[in-house]
């Protein structure tokens, strides 16, 4: 009886086990990356404030916002604004030198497409953020300053209203 | 030893995955558009299938028919999970160019059909030697591929940094098609159509 019983479970009990083994050892695996991961992200979020604010010392992160410091002076905030792309979600990570102008945005990462829609991540693109004030953060046809990418108008509108709308927010939540 | 030997050249150009058995072009044909990425995605693939070949190799006899196949693929999925990982933390730009295409070697068809046709069914050591030839095989094929693609579509030409050489006339205006995915077709359909004319591949 305990034989049979046993004979009919036995793939049950194996794939189990299996599955067991498994686990255990991506847990393990996942648990020796993770510091390094960590580290890793860490070091390119320096990178990238440092890119926007090359006089930044150190930075604090509050409710999602950085505030940036030289010395012991504040010099401006960023923060991520998350954009919908032709190709996606889009995030770029925005730095504000006051409250009402933009320091300069780098696209982190976008799915848009190469040749077309890429040209929103890259100069002169992105150098028109450059100390433009928030209000001003709109395509030129909409009233606002920034030249778009002919073939690109989606990306394009995309980056802007993510600087634009996440940027109000934020000073909103600064204030 | 001969038959190691045998099972280890067969990979390579009478069974070569690419050419001959003609499975995993889908990440052969998107990861080909550099050889830093040839090579990393070669990597990933020879360390997944040897040490899966080897794991369905040593408990072929203890697995129950019914469950092979689920068995198979957790066993492949996790061990492509930790090659995840490892290539997200230790070389995080080749991780970020490979994109998609490295945790998609877990249902990549060279690795479940070897260890399916092969390591489920021979022994230990010709299971290492069938894994070892065909990731050799496949890091072969990966590599003509994104020579040829890497060179017209860029000009030039570089392994890990290091440039090795830049075209004189391609260099600054480079055929772009071969970076996408329509020139990656063109190059596949024309070195298959090479290997035929000499013979390396026979005609059925």
């Amino acid at each position: 009886m305990r034989a049979s019983l046993l004979r009919k479970f036995y793939p049950i009990i194996f794939v189990t086990i299996v599955v067991f083994i498994s686990v255990t050892l991506l847990t393990f695996t996942e648990s020796i990356t993770r510091a390094k991961l960590e580290s890793l992200q860490e070091q390119q979020t320096l990178d990238m404030l440092k890119e926007i604010f090359p006089d930044m010392s150190f930075y604090i992160l509050e409710d999602d916002i950085y505030i940036i410091y030289a010395n012991r002076t504040e010099i401006g905030y960023a923060f991520l604004a998350v954009g919908n792309g032709w190709g996606g979600e889009m995030d770029i990570l925005v730095g504000l030198e006051d409250e009402e102008t933009i320091k300069g945005i780098i696209v982190v990462s976008h799915n848009e497409t190469l040749g077309w829609g890429s040209e929103v991540a890259e100069s002169p693109f992105t150098d028109q953020f450059i100390g433009l004030k928030i209000d001003d953060v709109a395509l030129k046809g909409r009233g606002g300053q920034v030249d778009g990418i002919t073939r690109a108008t989606i990306s394009c509108e995309a980056v802007v209203d993510a600087v634009r709308i996440t940027a109000l927010e934020k000073v909103k939540s600064l204030r | 030893m001969s038959r190691f030997l045998k099972e280890f050249t067969k990979g390579i150009v009478i069974s070569n995955p690419v050419f001959i058995l003609v499975l995993g072009l889908c990440p052969s044909l998107a990861v080909t558009t550099s050889l830093d990425n040839a090579l990393g995605m070669s990597a990933g693939l020879a360390f997944v299938l040897l040490a899966s070949n080897i794991i369905v190799s040593a408990i072929r006899k203890s697995v129950p028919d019914i469950v092979r196949i689920p068995t198979f693929i957790v066993i492949i999925a996790t061990l492509v999970t930790v090659v995840n990982l490892a290539f997200q933390a230790y070389v995080p730009a080749l991780h970020k160019s490979l994109g998609i295409y490295l945790p998609l070697i877990a249902v990549n068809c060279i690795i479940l059909s070897r260890v399916e046709a092969f390591a489920s069914k021979s022994p230990l050591v010709y299971s290492i030697a069938d894994a070892l030839g065909i990731s050799v095989g496949f890091a072969l094929a990966l590599l003509v591929i994104s020579f040829f693609r890497e060179a017209l579509g860029t000009g030039s030409l570089s392994v890990f940094g290091a440039s090795l050489f830049t075209l004189p006339v391609l260099g600054e205006q480079p055929i772009v098609i071969f970076m996408l995915a329509p020139g990656a077709f063109l190059v596949i359909g024309l070195l298959l159509a090479l290997f035929r004319r000499m013979g390396v591949i026979k005609s059925e």
